[in-house]
C-alpha cells in the first residue's frame, strides 16, 4: 500500500486538498490494488513506467502494467506476461458507451493463411478509465520510455489520478471550513464588528423593555383596589411611559448603529473578495482560461459576492440577532415565571428542526424548477442570439410555441413549490399558536387563583407579548441551512479560483534586458495534457530582422509554438532563448512589452479606438498615435467616423468590419514598438479586398523586426526570409519559398499546389 | 459512394465487446482481419438505422440507410453490435446525491460494484425512452436507469428532482 500512501502524499502537496480525489477511485484502488512489490518482485516493481486499470470486467479488477520492454495483466495474482516483441499494437478505442483497450499480437505465419482473425485480446474500460490507457500505450510506444527519470509513485501519480485531478473541480465538503474562511474576511473590520456587535446587544435590550414595562404598568400602576395613592401611580405611570419613549428611541437609534456598522460589512468583503479575486485572476496562466467559460468567471466576480454579500449582510447579522433575540427572550420569560417560560421555550427546537427538514424537501423542488428554468433560459437566449436565422426560416410563432411549452413548465414547478409552501406555513403558525393557546390554558387558573403560584396580569400581558416576539427570530434561524448552502456554493466558487496557482513562476531577480530579436527553440518538447505531445523536440533559430512563415496543418503546433514564446505555457523539455538569455530567465513584463501580437480574431475592449490603440502603451502620446495609426492603414476609416478615434467601438468592436478590427489591432501592436512581431493568422479571416490593405499595414510594420508569421496565403510565405513546416509537432521541411518549391516530392511543394492557388491547402494533410 | 461491397462483407462478424470485422485478401492473396465501427448517424432519434460503417482511420467505408435490405447475416452483425456497444453501465440502486458547488455527485450501485458519478451541476440527467434516466458523467460515462418505475423506493424519492414522469401530488 505504500504506492498508494505516496501517490496521496504527492497529491497533498501538489494540492493541499485531499478530497479533491475521487474517493470511489481512491476506496476502489485500495480494495482491490494487488501488492505489486510482492507479486512481482523488486527489480520488475521498479521497471514501471506505466498502470492503469480495467474496470468494466464485471469479475474482479484487472489491472495491466506496462515497463520498457513488457505487459503485464495482474489481478491478484500475475495473469499474463507478453514481451514488447510479441505486441502488435496497443490501442484504446473510444465507443459511443464505454472504451476498449486492445492488445494485439504479431500475426505469426499460419494464422494468416488459415484465414483465422488476428490474435488479441480486448478489455472493456469506463471512459473515465480511458486516459490511463492512453498514457500506457503513449509510454509503451516512446522512444525513451526507459529514459524516464520519474520515480515509480510519481508516475502512479501521473498516470491516474492527475487524469482525475484535472476533470474534478473542488467539491465543498468541509461547509464550516469554507464558511470560517469567508468569515475571515471580516477581521480587517474589527472595530465595525465590535459596534456592532454591542448594538444588537443593545438593540435586543431595547427590544425586550416595552413588554416588560406594559406589564410593570398593568400590575402595579393600573392595577385596580392597588396599594399606591393616585397621585403617586399616575408619577410612576408618566416614569414608566417616559423609560417606554426611552426605549423606542434607543432602539432606533441603536437599529441604525447595527445597519450602520453590521450592515455595511456585507458590502467590505464583498468589495475585498472582488479585487482579490480579479487580481488574482490576472495572475493566473492561459490554461486556466481554456478550462473555464468568461461567462462562469464573470459570475464568480459578480453573483456569486454578490450573493456573499447578502450572506453576511442579512445572513450572519440576522442569524446573530435573532439569536440573542431568542435568547433574551428566552431568559426574561424563565425569570418572569419559569414554569411558563418552559412551556414557551421547549418546542423551539422541534420548530426549528420542523424548519430545516421543510428546507430539505424544498431543496428537491427547487432543483427541478432549477432544471426546468435552465432549459428555458437556454432556449430564450438560443433563439435570440440567432433571431437573423428564425426570422429567415419565418419560425418565429415556432419559437413562441417552444418557449411557452418550456415557460409553462417552470409554472408548473413554481405551483409545486407554491403548494408546499403553503401547506408548511399555516401548520407552522398552527404548531406556534398551539404554544400560545397552552400557554393561556396553564395561566388561566393561576390567573383567577384556582392553582398556585398565582400569576399576575401584567406578568401574562408580558409573556403573551414575548410569545409575538418569537416568530421572526425562529424563521430566520430556521432557514440558516439553506443560506448556509448557498453562500457555501459561491464561497467554494470565489475560494476556488483565489486558490489556483499560476504554472508559470518568474525567478527572483529576473533580468531586463533590451531585445535585439534573435530567438533560439532548442530541442523543445510540449503536451499540454501531460500526453500528447504537441510539439516534438524542435530546433530551430531565427536571426534579428528576419521574417519566418510557419505553416502546417490544424494541431501541427505553430499557435503552441507562439504561446510557448511569449510564455503563456511553460516547456515540458528544452529551452527558449532570447539573444541567447534563457526566456525563463528574462523579466516577463519587460519581455511581453516588447513583444507584439496580431491574432487571426483581434480582441477590441469595449472603448474609443483611441484607447484601444492605446492598450500596451496607455502614455503614449496622440502624435504617436496618429502614427501608427497612418502606418496601419486606420486613419483612412477613422476619418470617416463620426467621433473619429474617439469613437466606442463596443464589447467586441462590433461597429467595426472584421478588417477595420485588425487593423486596430496592428496599430496597437505598433504602439509598442515591439522587436519581435507575432502575426497569428492576421489575414485569413479577412476577404481580399481587405488582405491588400492590411497587408499595406503589415510590411510596414516589419521593417526592422523580427517576424514569425502564421499563415496560409501564399502572398505572406513567399514575402517570408524561410518557412518551417510543422506536422504533428516536428519540422518536417525548411528553407525559403523557392528552395521548398523547389524540392521534388517535397510536402510543402506537393501541398502548394492543391486547389486554391492563393492557399497552401494543409487541411487533407495525410503523408 | 460505398468503398465496399456487401460481397466484400460476408465475413462480418461482431466480438464480444461489439467490435466489427472481416477478412479481406491482401495483394499476396493471404486473408487479413480488417476492423470496422459502427457509427450510428441519429443515435438518439433512430438508433437502430442509419449509420456508417468506419475503418481504422475513421474513414466511411460502407452507408447503412436501411437495414433491412440488407442480407441476413449483415443484419445479425450489426444487432449483435448495437446491442453490445451501447450498453452503459446499468444504475442498480441510487445510495445518495450529493449537491457539490460545481459538481452533482450521484453515489449508485451497478453491476461493477458501487460507485460515484461525478457530473456537473447544468448536465442534467436525460429522459431515455418512456421511463428511463440516462447519467452521463465528466468523462462521458454514460450510466443508465433502464426503468425509472422499477427502482426501490428510495432511490426514486433521490432521482425525484430529475425525472418528469412521476408527478408528485
Amino acid at each position: 500500500m505504500e504506492v498508494l500512501k505516496r501517490a496521496f502524499e504527492l497529491l497533498s502537496e501538489e494540492t493541499k486538498m485531499q478530497n479533491l480525489l475521487n474517493d470511489d477511485q481512491r476506496a476502489a484502488y485500495a480494495r482491490a490494488m494487488p501488492d505489486f512489490k510482492s507479486l512481482l518482485g523488486l527489480k520488475k516493481y521498479l521497471e514501471i513506467v506505466s498502470l492503469a486499470s480495467v474496470d468494466l470486467n464485471g469479475g474482479e479488477e484487472i489491472w495491466v502494467l506496462a515497463t520498457a520492454n513488457e505487459l503485464l495483466i495482474v489481478s491478484n495474482k500475475l495473469e499474463a506476461s507478453y514481451l514488447k516483441e510479441t505486441i502488435e499494437k496497443l490501442e484504446i478505442v473510444r465507443l459511443r458507451s464505454f472504451s476498449i483497450f486492445r492488445v494485439t499480437f504479431k500475426s505469426i505465419g499460419a494464422l494468416e493463411t488459415s484465414g483465422a482473425f488476428e490474435n488479441e485480446q480486448s478489455f472493456r474500460v469506463s471512459h473515465r478509465n480511458a486516459p490511463a490507457f492512453d498514457d500506457l500505450i503513449m509510454r509503451w510506444n516512446s522512444a525513451n520510455i526507459a529514459q524516464s527519470n520519474e520515480s515509480f509513485e510519481d508516475k502512479f501519480y501521473h498516470s491516474i489520478f492527475n487524469k482525475v485531478l484535472k476533470k474534478h473541480s473542488l467539491n465543498a465538503q468541509n461547509k464550516w471550513g469554507v464558511v470560517w474562511r469567508l468569515l475571515t474576511y471580516l477581521r480587517p473590520y474589527k472595530k465595525h464588528c465590535a459596534i456592532g456587535v454591542i448594538s444588537s446587544l443593545l438593540l435586543t435590550l431595547m427590544v425586550l423593555v416595552p413588554s416588560r414595562v406594559t406589564g410593570i404598568l398593568i400590575d402595579d400602576v393600573f392595577k385596580p383596589g392597588g396599594t399606591i395613592a393616585k397621585e403617586e401611580a399616575l408619577q410612576i405611570f408618566y416614569y414608566l411611559v417616559g423609560a417606554l419613549a426611552l426605549s423606542f428611541v434607543l432602539r432606533e437609534f441603536f437599529a441604525w448603529l447595527r445597519f450602520q456598522y453590521m450592515s455595511i460589512m456585507g458590502e467590505f468583503v464583498a468589495t475585498d473578495l472582488r479585487r482579490d479575486l480579479y487580481a488574482h485572476m490576472q495572475t493566473l496562466g492561459l490554461d486556466f482560461y481554456s478550462s473555464k467559460s468568461s461567462g462562469s468567471l464573470v459570475s464568480r466576480i459578480t453573483s456569486d459576492t454578490d450573493r456573499l454579500w447578502d450572506f453576511i449582510a442579512f445572513g450572519v447579522v440576522e442569524v446573530f440577532v435573532s439569536s440573542l433575540m431568542l435568547l433574551g427572550i428566552g431568559a426574561v420569560l424563565l425569570s418572569m415565571d419559569w414554569r411558563l417560560g418552559l412551556v414557551m421555550l421547549i418546542p423551539i427546537p422541534f420548530l426549528l428542526f420542523s424548519i430545516y427538514w421543510h428546507s430539505q424537501r424544498m431543496q428537491k423542488l427547487f432543483l427541478r424548477i432549477w432544471r426546468k428554468w435552465s432549459k428555458m433560459s437556454g432556449l430564450a437566449g438560443d433563439s435570440l442570439a440567432g433571431i437573423r436565422v428564425v426570422k429567415a426560416f419565418h419560425r418565429g410563432s415556432e419559437e413562441v410555441g417552444r418557449f411557452m411549452k418550456a415557460n409553462s413548465e417552470v409554472l408548473k414547478e413554481a405551483e409545486q413549490i407554491h403548494h408546499a409552501w403553503t401547506r408548511f406555513w399555516p401548520a407552522l403558525m398552527f404548531g406556534i399558536h398551539s404554544v400560545i393557546i397552552a400557554v393561556w390554558w396553564l395561566a388561566g387558573p393561576r390567573l383567577l387563583g384556582f392553582s398556585e403560584p398565582h400569576l399576575s396580569v401584567g406578568t401574562f400581558i408580558s409573556f403573551i407579548i414575548y410569545a409575538g416576539l418569537f416568530v421572526q427570530p425562529i424563521e430566520v434561524i430556521g432557514q440558516i441551512s439553506r443560506m448556509m448552502n448557498r453562500a457555501v456554493s459561491s464561497a467554494h466558487r470565489v475560494f476556488e479560483i483565489l486558490d489556483m496557482q499560476n504554472p508559470i513562476v518568474e525567478k527572483r531577480g529576473a533580468q531586463k534586458m533590451s531585445i535585439q530579436g534573435n530567438i533560439e527553440f532548442k530541442s523543445v518538447s510540449f503536451s499540454y495534457d501531460g500526453l500528447r505531445q504537441v510539439l516534438n523536440d524542435v530546433n530551430f533559430k531565427i536571426r534579428q530582422g528576419e521574417m519566418i512563415g510557419v505553416v502546417g496543418p490544424t494541431g501541427s503546433g505553430k499557435s503552441t509554438l507562439i504561446n510557448l514564446l511569449m510564455r503563456f505555457f511553460e516547456v515540458s523539455r528544452g529551452q527558449i532563448l532570447i539573444d541567447g538569455v534563457s526566456l525563463q530567465d528574462l523579466d516577463l513584463k519587460d519581455f511581453r512589452s516588447q513583444v507584439g501580437m496580431v491574432l487571426q480574431d483581434s480582441y477590441l475592449f469595449h472603448g474609443s479606438i483611441l484607447e484601444n490603440i492605446r492598450y500596451g502603451k496607455p502614455e503614449a502620446s496622440l502624435s504617436e498615435v496618429l502614427a501608427v495609426a497612418k502606418a496601419a492603414r486606420v486613419h483612412d476609416f477613422v476619418l470617416k467616423l463620426p467621433h473619429a478615434y474617439d469613437t466606442k467601438v463596443g464589447e467586441r468592436g462590433h461597429s467595426l468590419s472584421g478588417g477595420e478590427r485588425q487593423r486596430v489591432a496592428i496599430a496597437r501592436a505598433l504602439l509598442t514598438n515591439p522587436r519581435i512581431l507575432i502575426l497569428d493568422e492576421a489575414t485569413s479571416a479577412v476577404d481580399t479586398e481587405t488582405e491588400v490593405k492590411i497587408t499595406e499595414a503589415l510590411n510596414e510594420i516589419v521593417k526592422g523586426r523580427t517576424v514569425i508569421a502564421i499563415a496560409h496565403r501564399l502572398s505572406t510565405l513567399k514575402k517570408a526570409d524561410r518557412l518551417l513546416v510543422f506536422k504533428d509537432g516536428k519540422i518536417v521541411e525548411s528553407g525559403t519559398h523557392l528552395e521548398l518549391m523547389s524540392k521534388e516530392g517535397g510536402l510543402f511543394q506537393k501541398l502548394s499546389t492543391l486547389q486554391r492557388p492563393e492557399y497552401v491547402n494543409f487541411e487533407n494533410l495525410s503523408l | 459512394m460505398n468503398k465496399l461491397h456487401i460481397e466484400n462483407l460476408n465475413s462480418l462478424r461482431c466480438d464480444a465487446h461489439g467490435q466489427l470485422s472481416y477478412l479481406e485478401k491482401n495483394s499476396e492473396g493471404l486473408l487479413k482481419q480488417k476492423k470496422l465501427r459502427w457509427k450510428s448517424l441519429f443515435p438518439q432519434t433512430e438508433a437502430q438505422g442509419f449509420g456508417a460503417l468506419l475503418n481504422e482511420k475513421g474513414e466511411e467505408e460502407f452507408l447503412v440507410e436501411d437495414l433491412k435490405t440488407l442480407p441476413e447475416f449483415f443484419q445479425l452483425a450489426l444487432r449483435q453490435c448495437h446491442e453490445r456497444s451501447s450498453l452503459g453501465i446499468l444504475i442498480e440502486s441510487v445510495i445518495d446525491i450529493t449537491e457539490g458547488a460545481e459538481m452533482r455527485i450521484f453515489e449508485v450501485s451497478t453491476q461493477f460494484g458501487i460507485r460515484k458519478v461525478f457530473s456537473k451541476n447544468d448536465d442534467w440527467p436525460e429522459t431515455m425512452g418512456t421511463s428511463g434516466l440516462a447519467i452521463v458523467d465528466l468523462f462521458g460515462d454514460q450510466y443508465c436507469i433502464p426503468s425509472f418505475e422499477r427502482l426501490d423506493e428510495k432511490s426514486k424519492k433521490l432521482l425525484l428532482p430529475f425525472y418528469d414522469r412521476l408527478e408528485k401530488r
